[in-house]
């Protein structure tokens, strides 16, 4: 009855996917030991003034950003080794968003600078984000204590003296102090899209998307097939986000490195992009055409 | 030697919570193990119960440490935010008054801390949601009230669903006993 083709099935595609997302995992690993923040960096940035565009402060929060993404794929990872859609989706806001921050620092540090805008203008988005995070961050974490007009004259003072130590103008008035979390992930493709949905189907309540719900072993095939290419999508954007995340932070200056850095990071990273996108692309089709056999009762057997 | 034990005490109790959330995810399975489909008759409480199961599992995967709070923080609070909704469908005998707001408040507000990276966030303390200054005791007992919540409200929930389906009175027997560890 089976012909011995060897065809692969969704859950194969479901585990080249999460071995593509380890391996990116692993690059996201190399790249923050490359940033070599200090141990005790914490107490650096508590009771030394770091200037806020020196390359340790970008280092330390790029490290952290990077560390927080990694922490979360590998949670989703696990997530998708145990068919659990839910955990999948929720521990991948967290990456997303640290990607979409990576991708905007270094798109204003190094990318945009008189390529794509002056220095000054890029320099200005990135200050004003600071502002804004900064405002936002310490408003919550003091409960009050330090109210908002404070912190915004606290951030104004700070992106002043740092704007002065790069011989600058004073940047331009604070024009909103507000980001939602969303704006994180304007910076990926699809990223507003994404976090909606993730938000309003998996990390809140209002909605209760039922997929994933059903118990292993006692649903039908049609169901699971879907379940399954669901994982692959979800994967497949993780991938992509996580690749192009580990491609921005190689950016990331780091003074007294030897070798050039572009040979050593960057072009490595653009390079493991490009082959990751292919082969997400070539399990993407393959999983396709199973979903699309199966609906059509194609059992595989000839 | 004291604050050593101590930690030691604190961390176990943590484990031991994971422990109770294992049985839990246990019982759930025995409890709902009928067949359901995605139709508009079934009960939506009993699916949102089912995804507060499949973050229990991921919390019970993850490890008491400075990452895996990260991981747990985010699996708690799509539970919790589960529970806020779920209690209200439960009659007043499987829910406590004073939790009224306690589930999205904390959902909200400490949790909200981990799923919410900002370049500013990841540079708080641990107990605050960052990667700075671990200040183990405070982040032991955080977990321990996290999870100790869950596990109470999850309780409960299984109780009540253990009613509707008309489950084995063992499983009841099984359900109170993990309730009185968490109250210890």
């Amino acid at each position: 009855m089976n012909s011995g083709r060897a065809r692969p099935d969704l859950a194969h595609c479901c585990l080249s996917m999460s071995e593509l997302l380890r391996e990116a995992i692993v690059m996201t690993s190399k790249l923050e030991q490359r940033l070599e923040i200090p141990d005790n960096w914490f107490e650096d940035i508590t009771t030394t003034n770091i200037e806020r565009y020196s390359t340790l402060g970008i280092r330390i929060i790029a490290a952290l950003l990077l560390r927080k993404a990694r922490i979360h794929t590998a949670a989703a990872i696990r997530a998708n080794k145990t068919n659990n859609l839910h955990s999948l989706a929720v521990q991948m806001r967290p990456v997303l968003e640290c990607a979409g921050q990576v991708v905007f620092l270094f798109y204003h540090l190094v990318i945009a600078p008189d390529l794509l805008m002056s220095t000054e203008s890029a320099l200005s988005a990135f200050d004003s984000r600071l502002n804004i995070d900064f405002h936002q961050t310490f408003l919550k974490a003091t409960r009050g204590r330090i109210s908002a007009e404070e912190l915004r004259k606290m951030a104004t003072q700070v992106g002043e003296e740092a704007a002065k130590a790069f011989g600058m103008p004073n940047p331009k008035g604070q024009r909103s102090w507000k980001l939602r979390q969303a704006d994180k992930m304007t910076t990926l493709v699809n990223g507003r899209e994404w976090y909606n949905h993730l938000s309003e189907n998996f990390c809140h309540a209002r909605i209760l998307d039922r997929r994933g719900l059903l118990w292993d072993g006692e649903i039908g095939l049609n169901e699971k097939c879907q379940d399954q290419f669901t994982f692959l999508i979800f994967m497949n954007y993780l991938l992509e986000q996580v690749a192009y995340m580990n491609s921005a932070a190689a950016l990331c200056p780091v003074e007294g490195e030897a070798g050039d850095q572009s040979v050593q990071w960057v072009q490595p990273a653009l390079e493991r992009l490009q082959s990751m996108r292919e082969s997400s692309k070539t399990l993407m089709d393959a999983a396709r055409n199973i979903l699309i056999g199966e609906s059509d009762g194609d059992t595989g057997i000839a | 030697m004291e604050t050593q034990e101590s930690l030691e005490v604190q961390r176990a109790r943590c484990e031991r919570c994971l422990d109770d959330l294992r049985e839990l995810s246990r019982i759930h399975i025995e409890i709902d193990f009928r067949k359901r489909r995605i139709v508009p008759d079934e009960p939506d409480w009993i699916f949102r119960l089912r995804k507060v199961y499949f973050h229990v599992i991921a919390i019970t995967d993850s490890d008491i440490s400075a990452d895996g709070i990260h991981v747990m923080a985010a699996e708690l609070r799509a539970a919790y935010e589960q529970m806020g909704i779920l209690r209200k469908c439960l009659p007043r005998e499987f829910r406590l008054d004073e939790e009224q707001d306690l589930w999205m408040e904390e959902a909200r507000d400490g949790l909200a801390d981990y799923t919410h990276p900002t370049m500013m966030n990841v540079m708080l303390p641990l107990t605050s949601g960052g990667f700075g200054d671990v200040k183990v005791d405070i982040f032991y007992l955080k977990t321990v009230v996290w999870l100790g919540h869950l596990i109470r409200g999850y309780t409960q929930a299984l109780f009540y669903l253990a009613q509707v389906e008309d489950a084995k009175s063992e499983l009841s027997s099984r359900l109170l006993s993990v309730l009185g560890n968490s109250i210890q």
